[in-house]
């Protein structure tokens, strides 16, 4: 028997969907094709504080202190604290 | 801070003028200065063309274009694409087609699309394919939005006659 030949001897359903087989056009596309759409990276809060990390400049080094009082300076302003890690 | 350009451009048809320093580029200076997010920032170093803007009528990825080199040029990003409230047929035609599903290379592709239908308004697939090789996808592939040009050609060229 060949594949063209094929004729399932059970249909699973004759119910016509609403959905399926349907091409609807997505709700968000229209503000995605005029660039509307905000995405996070578009997204700026008032006051939005940026953080940046401090990494070792060598490999396998023993971090014995960790000087933070300028980045604890800049943060003062911002009113925020100051966290390291070893 | 380093001291800041003034630089005088047309943006989607209208004259604007912005401050931006030396080293920001244009995608910066569009979406960080001027507040248009539309165009995105991929990969910030001109391979996945989601920053795609036209520049006095050609393409250029925005990342590679130093913000002050917009004096005096004619800029069109994704925002001035649709006329008035009417969607370009390019855009229509990215809906229809679906051709787009995250959205993030959409305004690139749409911009880049219609900047080959202005200058070729029956490109061959081979040709659209080509001249969208600067513009990547990463969720629908390119078949979908290659059909959607060839969409939006013939649709043009039906209204024209």
């Amino acid at each position: 028997m060949t594949t063209a030949d094929y004729e399932p001897d059970v249909v699973l359903s004759t119910k016509v969907y609403d959905v399926i087989g349907s091409c609807p056009i997505r709700p968000d596309g229209v503000d995605k094709v005029t660039g509307r759409a905000l995405y996070g990276a578009d997204y700026q809060a008032a006051g939005l504080l940026h953080g940046k990390m401090l990494r070792s400049p060598r490999a396998h080094a023993r971090i014995r202190s960790i000087d933070t009082s300028g980045a604890e300076a800049s943060r003062a302003s911002a009113g925020g604290s100051t966290k390291s890690t070893s | 801070m380093p001291a800041k350009t003034y630089v005088q451009s047309t943006i989607n048809g209208e004259h604007v003028d912005f401050l931006c320093e030396p080293r920001q580029s244009l995608l910066e200076c569009l979406r960080d200065v001027i507040g248009l997010t539309g165009s995105k920032e991929g990969c910030n170093d001109g391979n996945c063309g989601a920053c795609t803007v036209e520049l006095d009528g050609r393409i250029v990825t925005s990342c590679l274009v130093l913000g002050v080199e917009a004096e005096g040029r004619d800029i069109t990003t994704i925002e001035g694409i649709a006329i008035g409230s009417t969607l370009h047929p390019v855009q229509q035609a990215y809906l229809e087609n679906a051709a787009l599903q995250c959205g993030i290379c959409t305004p690139g592709f749409i911009v880049a699309s219609k900047a080959l239908l202005d200058q070729n308004p029956n490109p061959t697939e081979h040709e659209i394919r080509f001249w969208l090789a600067n513009n990547l996808c990463r969720c629908t592939g390119y078949d979908k939005i290659v059909r959607a040009v060839m969409d939006a050609a013939n649709k043009m060229q039906e209204a024209a006659v």
